[in-house]
């Protein structure tokens, strides 16, 4: 009820807040870039174990973003949060080749889930600074988006979380992309 | 803005969120039962008691896979931020290895902090190595100069085909220290020197590696092959493993077929091929901006370079890029609509 009330007092003054959930595999970057966008710094971080969660406002958006640690024991753990997720960010390691697989499936079991078929989906493709990274266009050919979702908005972008580079991008997409929502 | 748009989140998001909270930790506490490995861990050598880099004795829980060390967290999250082509971590509690017998093989008996520090830090004056108590900085100095510039690794080696010998060497005696030992010598990269095996020898680096195996409860075991992979070693594409002379076909060693093919579908799509290399350019602040550059291939002396990938339905190949330069965000959104207009219609 009270999370009617508010999303109607942001349609009066043209705010929105929005759930966005952060998943994606250990070491993809997701706290990188939570902190980043939070408070424009890079804090070593170490590996998350539980979440974390913070409220990022873009424009007139207050993007409440949930950062769930991405070992294998924990990503049973991942369904729990996604009730009323407006928006999926799922972060990848462009660097590591080898996991790109396990990324991929990971990816398509949490996006076929019924709760989430309804959300818009962003990849980063993290890490776009290191010298062997897959460019954004090559995760997006591997991932096969466009053959398989069907009904959700989905979108690919390079990011590098050091420099905060492709983040306002992906905010910015997510924002317009669920403006009637 | 902090605390002012925390207290705003309404209480539905945040009951939802203590839910979250609790349903999470309920179900990592029950889940004690990877301290198999974790023991397993600490049982083979006192050393492996403590942080490998920090000394510390708290929360010494997580592994490079690469390296075959166990370290804590702080310690663990500099290894990550330096990339997995430097050091792979996993977690000895929150991983599970055992869908990888050759992973848990390794882990379970290669993780040896003294071995580690022999190798990594031969030149190092023991004052120099950081506290628990350090802070971040102190940290990442020192684990990036360990590792990543190999400062205090003694004998270092720059010539491909001493590397190699060092190597060919180790599988032959199925010692993984040895290869430790030689992989932190050589400036060389594995993926390199494999690439120079392949071009110079009659088997592959992979089918060489897969004859040195251990068999374990009757099921051969190719932890030498594994670690070799680990740090990068190229796998056989589909037809170098059962084209070429000499390689291990079914009827030679059926499990290695297998461990092949489990490689292959895992992470078989990894290829490069010559040709367009692609750079992602940020623009001003604003867009990323994809355009394509063409580069003369490299000479191809093996042609395990330039062969496309095609394995199953998966088809993976570089040469597929659009040679026009395009922007990529809203592309990709552009080309959605049409197939989510004719859901609705």
């Amino acid at each position: 009820m009270g999370n009617a009330f508010s999303r109607a007092l942001g349609k009066l003054f043209g705010s929105r807040e929005m759930k966005i959930l952060m998943l994606g595999l250990d070491n993809a970057g997701k706290t990188t870039i939570l902190y980043k966008l939070k408070l424009n710094k890079i804090k070593t971080s170490t590996p998350t174990v539980g979440f974390n969660v913070e409220t990022v406002a873009y424009k007139n958006v207050k993007f409440n973003m949930w950062d769930v640690g991405g070992q294998e024991r924990l990503r049973p753990l991942w369904r729990h949060y996604f009730p009323a997720t407006t928006a999926l960010m799922f972060v990848i390691d462009s660097n590591d080749r080898q996991r790109m697989t396990e990324a991929k499936e990971e990816l398509y079991s949490v996006i076929s889930e019924k709760e989430m078929e309804k959300v818009v989906l962003l990849v980063w493709a993290n890490k776009q600074d290191l010298k062997g990274a897959m460019k954004p266009q090559e995760v997006s050919d591997f991932l096969q988006l466009d053959k398989n979702l069907k009904n959700q908005l989905w979108c690919v972008i390079g990011s590098n979380a050091l420099t905060g580079q492709g983040l306002v991008e992906g905010l910015s997409w997510v924002s317009n992309n669920t403006a009637k929502r | 803005m902090s605390s002012g748009s925390r207290q705003e989140t309404h209480s539905a998001g945040r009951l939802h969120r203590d839910n979250a909270r609790k349903k999470h930790f309920n179900e990592i506490n029950f889940d004690k039962v990877n301290s198999r490995v974790l023991d397993a861990v600490q049982g083979i050598s006192k050393a492996n008691a403590r942080c490998c880099d920090c000394n510390g004795t708290e929360n010494v829980e997580w592994v490079s896979t690469n390296l075959l060390c166990v370290l804590c967290i702080k310690c663990s999250g500099v290894h990550r931020s330096m990339g997995s082509h430097i050091s792979k971590i996993r977690s000895l509690t929150l991983d599970s290895f055992h869908s990888n017998a050759e992973l848990l093989y390794l882990i379970e008996n290669k993780i040896n902090n003294e071995t580690v520090n022999n190798i990594y830090e031969a030149q190092l004056s023991p004052r120099y190595k950081i506290t628990p108590q350090a802070v971040d900085w102190q940290r990442l100095n020192f684990i990036t100069n360990k590792y990543k510039l190999k400062k205090y690794v003694g004998g270092k080696c720059d010539s491909l085909q001493e590397s190699l010998k060092q190597i060919v060497k180790a599988i032959q005696l199925n010692s993984i220290q040895l290869l430790q030992i030689a992989l932190a010598q050589s400036d060389v990269s594995l993926k390199k020197i494999s690439v120079e095996f392949n071009a110079t020898m009659a088997d592959s680096l992979f089918q060489f590696t897969l004859k040195h195996n251990e068999v374990v409860g009757g099921k051969h075991l190719f932890f030498i092959t594994e670690y070799l992979l680990i740090n990068d070693m190229n796998l056989d594409s589909k037809r170098d493993n059962f084209g070429r002379k000499g390689a291990v076909t079914p009827t030679t060693n059926k499990d290695a077929v297998v461990y092949w093919k489990s490689k292959w579908d895992t992470f078989g799509f990894e290829e490069p091929a010559p040709g367009a290399t692609i750079e992602v350019t940020s623009q001003d602040d604003s867009a990323l901006q994809l355009s394509t550059q063409d580069k003369k291939p490299p000479p191809n002396k093996s042609n395990s370079l330039s062969r496309k990938i095609v394995f199953g339905k998966k088809r993976w190949s570089l040469g597929y890029i659009p040679q026009k330069s395009q922007s990529l965000l809203l592309g990709r959104n552009k080309s959605m609509k049409p197939i989510k207009d004719e859901h609705n219609s």
